[in-house]
This record gives C-alpha cells, sequence and structure tokens, in this order.
C-alpha cells in the first residue's frame, strides 16, 4: 500500500481515537488547574461512565429510530450516564477530596485510592469480564473505502458528538458568565476570589464538566472497543499525555493535545510496530514534560 | 483495626495500656511486636479454619512462610521508596518499572540459554543480581538526570510513563526476538521469562538440606508424618534469606540518615534553596540518592519476583507500585522503622488478611454456592437469605480487597496523614502531608 493511502486511513483512525482521547483530557485538564491536583482516578471516571451508559441502555432498550447506525436511546443513555457520572464524581469530591487537609501530593495520592476503589466497585458488579453495548456492530462505509478510509458510522457519531460537546464548551468557556469565572478560577484562584467569584461553586461545576465529558468519553470508548474494568486506567497516561502536551491547565491545549496524540499514536504506525506505539506517545509526553512543561502551544493560555 | 481506631493523638490512643506504652518504648520493640501481633493472628486464623488438628502445624508455617516473603519483599521496596519519598521528598511512581529492569537484567544475565521461554546468558548468580542492581540503577540515571528538576507531580507523571514503557517493552515479542537475534537473550515477550532456581534449593540437595527436612519428620501411630511440608520448608529458608537483606537494607538506610549526606537530603526535602545557598550541590545529592533507591528497588524486585522462578510483565503493574505507597503511608513516609511497620501492616491486614477470611466462611458456615451475578446476590438479600449474599461476597474477595485497600488509604490520609510513626522527629520527619505547601495557591476553600 503506498505510503499516502496508509497515511490517509491511519490518520482517520487517529481522528476517531482522538475524539475519545479529546473528551477525557479536557475534564483532567479543568480539575488540575481549578482543584489543583492530577487527578489520577480520572481514566477510571470514564469507566464509570461507560457502564452507566450500559446499564441505562440495557433500561431504556434499543429503538428503532436510530442516527448512524445507533439508536436514539443510546444517545439519551449516554447523556444520563455522563450526567451519573458527573453525580459520582460531585460525590467523591464531597466525601474524599473536600475534608482532606493536604497539598496536592496528597490529594494525587488520594485519587490513586479513588481510582482503585471505582475500578474494584465496577468490577464487583460486572464482573472482569469483558462487554459490549446492545448494538450491532457496522462495517465501514462503503464509499469512504474507496479513498482508503475505513470507518464506521458509529465512530462518525463518536466524532460529531465529541465536536459537539467541544463547541457548546467552547460557547459556555467564552460566552456565559459561569465559564467567565471559571476561566478566571483557572487563571488566578486568589484573585478570582478576591473579585467576588464564589470560587467553591466555580470548583464544584468543573468537577460536573470534567466528570460529565469523561463520563460521555467512556461510554465513546466502550462503544469503540468494549467494556472492561480497566478500560478506562489504560487510557489514563495517554490522556495524561495529551493534557501535558496542551500545557496543564488550557483547556484548549487539551484539545489540541488529544488531537495530536491520537494521531500521533495512529500514525506513528507507518513507522514503527504496534507494540511499540503506545510507548511512543508516553516518550513524547516525557520528552515535552522535560523541555517544554509549559506545553507545545505554550503562550495561548485561554483558560 | 489499629489503623483505622488509633486515629487520635498516640497518647491518647495508648491511654494507659501498660502492654502498649512497653511496646512504643523503642523502635525495635515497636516492630517486634507489630510483626509477633502479625504471626500470631496469622496462626489464629488458620486455627479458625482448619480446627486443632495435626495438619494445622503444617498451615501455620505455611501462612507464616507467605507472610514472611511478602513482608520481607514489600519492606524492602518500602524502604527504597522511603529513602526517596521519605527523606529527600522525590515523587516516584515507578516503582515497577524499577522492579521491571532489574528482576530481567538478573534474567536476561542468570537464566540458563536452554530456558523455554526467556533465554539468559546462564551467568552465575551473583553477577546477575549485581547486574540488576546496576541496570535498575543506571535507568534511575538516565530517568534523573532530566526529571528530577520537575515538580513533584510531573515527576510523578514522568516516573508512571516510564515503568509503563519498561513494561509494555518487554511485554513486546518484537523487542524479545531482536534482543535473541542480536545479543542472544531474550525477554520472552507476553509469555514471561523464566529465572533461576533460588540457591536456597541447591541446600536441600545436600545431606544437611535433608537433615533439616527430617526434623520436621515425626512418628505418630507408628507412621512417619511430614509436620511441615518439604515445599513450605524450602520456600521458608528462601524468606529467611529476604529476611537478611530486608536487615541490610534497614542497616544501609539508618546509616545513610545518621550520616552528614543523610542530613543534606533532609535539607533538600525541607528547602532545597536552603541547601543550595549552604553550598550543596543538591542536583548530584538526588542523582545519587535516586539511583541508590532504583538499586535497591530492582533487589527488591528480583528477591520478590525474581525468586518464583517465572515472571512474566503482568507482575509489574503500576498496582504493585500501589501498594508499595500504601505500605509506606501506613507506616508514615520519612521513617525508616515506620516502613518496617507500615509493610507488616500492609502485609499481614490488607494484603494476605483477607485472603484467610474466605476459607474461614466457607469451612464455618458452609455457605451455598455462590450466585452467578451481582443482581441475583442482591436479590438474594431481599429475601433475607443472607448466606446467598455473604457467598457472593466471599467469591468477589479479590475486588472487595481493593476497596478495603483504597477505603483504608483515603482514611490514613484524612484522619493521620503522618501514618502511624512518620510524626516523630526521628532519623528524617515525613514531609508534612498535613499542611499543604505555599505553592498550592491557598484556594481551598
Amino acid at each position: 500500500m503506498a505510503v499516502t493511502e496508509q497515511f490517509i486511513r491511519l490518520a482517520a483512525d487517529g481522528v476517531v481515537y482522538s475524539s475519545i482521547i479529546v473528551l477525557g483530557s479536557i475534564g483532567l485538564s479543568l480539575i488540575y488547574s481549578i482543584a489543583g491536583f492530577a487527578n489520577f482516578a480520572h481514566g477510571d471516571t470514564m469507566t464509570v461512565g461507560a457502564y452507566a451508559t450500559l446499564v441505562i441502555f440495557g433500561v431504556v432498550g434499543g429503538t428503532s429510530m436510530s442516527v448512524l447506525g445507533l439508536p436514539v436511546s443510546f444517545f439519551l443513555a449516554l447523556l444520563l450516564g455522563a450526567a451519573v457520572t458527573a453525580v459520582v464524581a460531585l460525590l467523591t469530591e464531597r466525601l474524599v477530596y473536600k475534608p482532606l487537609d493536604v497539598g496536592p501530593i496528597g490529594l494525587l495520592i488520594t485519587s490513586i485510592g479513588v481510582a482503585f476503589v471505582y475500578r474494584a466497585l465496577v468490577q464487583i458488579r460486572f464482573s472482569a469480564d469483558s462487554r459490549r453495548y446492545d448494538i450491532q456492530a457496522l462495517r465501514p462505509i462503503d464509499w469512504l473505502l474507496e479513498y482508503n478510509v475505513a470507518v464506521t458510522e458509529h465512530e462518525v457519531a463518536m466524532v460529531a458528538s465529541a465536536i459537539v460537546l467541544v463547541v457548546g464548551l467552547h460557547l459556555l468557556l467564552q460566552h456565559t458568565d459561569l465559564g467567565r469565572k471559571m476561566r478566571a478560577t483557572a487563571d488566578n484562584p486568589s484573585l478570582a476570589r478576591a473579585s467576588g467569584i464564589r470560587v467553591r461553586r466555580i470548583e464544584l461545576w468543573t468537577w460536573i464538566i470534567g466528570a460529565g465529558l469523561a463520563g460521555a468519553g467512556g461510554a465513546f470508548l466502550g462503544l469503540f472497543n468494549q467494556l472492561i474494568p480497566r478500560m478506562g486506567f489504560n487510557l489514563l497516561l495517554v490522556i495524561f499525555a495529551a493534557v501535558i502536551l496542551g500545557g496543564i491547565g488550557s483547556i484548549y491545549g487539551a484539545i489540541a493535545g488529544g488531537l495530536v496524540i491520537g494521531l500521533v499514536r495512529e500514525l506513528s504506525l507507518i513507522w514503527i510496530p504496534s507494540d511499540f506505539n503506545t510507548a511512543a506517545a508516553f516518550t513524547m509526553m516525557i520528552l515535552v514534560l522535560l523541555y517544554r512543561p509549559e506545553g507545545i502551544f505554550s503562550g495561548v493560555t485561554t483558560a | 483495626m489499629s489503623t483505622e481506631t488509633e486515629t487520635e493523638t498516640e497518647a491518647e490512643a495508648v491511654g494507659g495500656n501498660p502492654v502498649l506504652e512497653w511496646a512504643q518504648e523503642t523502635d525495635l520493640r515497636i516492630v517486634l511486636s507489630t510483626v509477633a501481633a502479625m504471626y500470631a493472628l496469622f496462626a489464629v486464623l488458620v486455627l479458625l479454619q482448619a480446627g486443632i488438628t495435626i495438619d494445622a502445624v503444617n498451615q501455620i508455617v505455611g501462612a507464616w512462610r507467605s507472610l514472611t516473603f511478602f513482608f520481607a519483599a514489600y519492606c524492602i521496596l518500602t524502604l527504597a521508596l522511603n529513602l526517596h519519598w521519605g527523606y529527600t521528598g522525590m515523587f516516584n511512581i515507578g516503582v515497577a518499572g524499577f522492579m521491571a529492569v532489574g528482576v530481567y537484567t538478573m534474567g536476561l544475565l542468570s537464566t540458563s540459554p536452554a530456558a523455554l521461554s526467556g533465554q539468559g546468558l546462564g551467568l552465575p548468580l551473583p553477577i546477575g543480581v549485581l547486574g540488576g542492581m546496576i541496570a535498575a540503577a543506571f535507568v534511575g540515571l538516565i530517568a534523573a538526570v532530566p526529571a528530577l528538576r520537575l515538580r513533584a507531580d510531573y515527576l510523578a507523571i514522568v516516573t508512571l510513563g516510564l515503568s509503563e514503557i519498561i513494561r509494555q517493552l518487554v511485554q513486546s515479542k518484537l523487542f524479545s526476538d531482536f534482543l535473541l537475534g542480536t545479543f542472544g537473550f531474550a525477554t520472552g515477550g507476553g509469555s514471561g521469562i523464566e529465572m533461576p532456581s533460588r540457591p536456597t534449593d541447591a541446600l536441600f540437595e545436600t545431606g544437611f538440606g535433608q537433615s533439616i527436612v527430617e526434623l520436621f519428620i515425626i512418628t505418630r501411630n507408628g507412621e512417619e508424618v511430614e509436620l511441615v511440608a518439604n515445599t513450605i520448608l524450602r520456600d521458608f529458608t528462601w524468606s529467611l534469606v529476604m529476611l537478611a537483606f530486608m536487615f541490610g537494607v534497614y542497616w544501609l538506610l539508618r546509616r545513610i540518615g545518621y550520616s552528614p549526606f543523610g542530613r543534606v537530603l533532609k535539607a533538600i526535602r525541607e528547602d532545597e534553596l536552603v541547601a543550595q545557598s549552604l553550598g550543596k550541590d543538591t542536583r548530584l545529592f538526588k542523582v545519587k540518592v535516586f539511583m541508590l533507591g532504583c538499586a535497591l528497588m530492582g533487589l527488591g524486585g528480583i528477591l520478590f519476583q525474581g525468586s518464583q522462578g517465572y515472571v512474566n510483565p503482568n507482575a509489574f503493574r503500576p498496582l504493585i507500585t500501589f501498594y508499595v505507597f500504601v505500605a509506606l503511608i501506613i507506616g508514615g513516609a520519612g521513617s525508616n522503622t515506620g516502613s518496617v511497620v507500615g509493610s507488616a501492616l500492609f502485609v499481614g491486614l490488607l494484603f494476605l488478611g483477607p485472603q484467610r477470611i474466605k476459607p474461614i466462611l466457607t469451612t464455618r458456615l458452609d455457605l451455598p454456592d455462590a450466585p452467578a451475578s451481582f443482581q441475583e446476590a442482591v436479590g438474594a438479600l431481599g429475601s433475607a437469605d443472607v448466606t446467598t449474599t455473604l457467598s457472593y461476597v466471599v467469591d468477589n474477595f479479590a475486588p472487595i480487597r481493593f476497596v478495603f485497600v483504597g477505603i483504608v488509604l483515603v482514611v490514613i490520609i484524612q484522619k493521620r496523614p503522618n501514618g502511624m510513626l512518620g510524626h516523630r522527629t526521628e532519623t528524617a520527619a515525613a514531609i508534612d502531608l498535613g499542611k499543604p505547601p505555599e505553592t498550592a495557591g491557598g484556594d481551598d476553600e
């Protein structure tokens, strides 16, 4: 296969994969900048979203009406699943992180504990076996195959939904009162508080938005692969890589970083065997941390 | 459980109990009484399960064997992590990666070339062990030189990333084939690598070893009975070797702690700038100590994972790093004695203890077959059928242990962030988890 053809095919895969990474990385970056610590439970928050969607979709059941090969009820289940994830994250914040009087490292360690509790609870409830959503798997779209792009309608739906969510977040950040306050708080919490912003309330919204997006990302990850209790944790370092690439704390950086990491991970397959492509993404993350800890898009910190 | 109930200050917790007061007088007494308590606990747990029979002796020794093995293993790893984090304030969460480097290098050097999976060079074991430690230290050097100037949370991500890269590298069949073709040794990829047999096993082939085995054979009703099974004796002997290594590591770290070198480390942890202005090249100190800690983690890995005859990349998932951290936090970061006590408590109460509950419940309660799903288990609870639910719980002990470990960790950080002994200003006080550093931004409302 010619290199350009391979390039196009892998780039398409990369965009699909990126859409999941982006949904995870936004939340991680938001929480990093506003709650002030590296949340190692974020990957498992995605797992929670995936399984919450599984349960809700099981209750709602499939509908005959479908968009892009997905029943409309799946989108409903996805939104409710994201809401459940947000509630779980809020409860965790309330019960675990809030009462802690420790620095960012203490919170980081605690979040590792939280990650294990999430995963173990999922495993107790659903067992360690892999699950799938009750949705017929699709073949790649025929007319796109002519251009060497092998994506299914489901994957198109994932990318489209991710774009809708990201644009929605952008509008929220730029054009609403809450968005302005969030950006102010992320930028300088003390100044934000001095200006009369209720920082605590902003923090709670951060958890809701961050975990909600992670929940949606987890549901898409479940659709993309399958559901296993370790699915989110396996993605955690890739998400960290995206956040670091974009500059910790920058939401737009996280979006761009997610795209770059997803593309790098797939496109690197042109040159290196698949045994090493995840390792390549991690190596890139480490190099960025070492030599450009402010991220590759430094200077454009918008939020 | 002591870690949860003793949340008050020590004076209150001890509260006029003369036994506890006596036990807390010296470090040696603290360690010995904790370890003795764990051994006693396990003996009781075994007796609860097996009843008082002649076979119980074998089972108790078997339980003590596992306890000793994991205690020594986690203790070495925890002490090494304490050197990084407790002494110098370097937040390394790549312990599993450095263990993997140690174990795999040892395997590549000392495994027999005729091994089925993962061929080595067949060099003598001491060379393998030393080589493993040097390799771990060297990887530590590569990580440390650029990474140690990073903020603590960035260092955490770098070390975790490094440990996952290492794991994926040894997981790779391609890498293994490449090594085999180029250097004549191989990691074996996902199917793992064979490990050299333990040197203590050779002892049992000699007349001296046989006489040890015979010590435990008694004559009962005219028949010769093995009081303690041969395999348990072999494992136990190895565990004793590990204990010896553990004492060595403890002694080494204690010496370092009291030395001028150790005082600089503590100064770095408290305020690196001050140490620098006093003319200390803090970077050099940090690199040295990082390498030493990594070498000890490699050693811990070799004694622990490398002594099982076989190891595969799954043994080096980040989970094991997390366990070492839990042990360190229980004991209190910054205290070597705390690391020992924390490891004993972690292994006894969290790691091995819960497994012992399951056979007790199954033999004592005559539980029905576990239901296949969570729904059935909860449904049974609705119809007042507690045993069915209980048997589901018993069947899912592994994940429940995770929940338990996670909750204990959160409770300790909430109620007693300095762990059992971290509050003491001994050789090194804990880095204070209780107070957020100034750089935290102070926005915790």
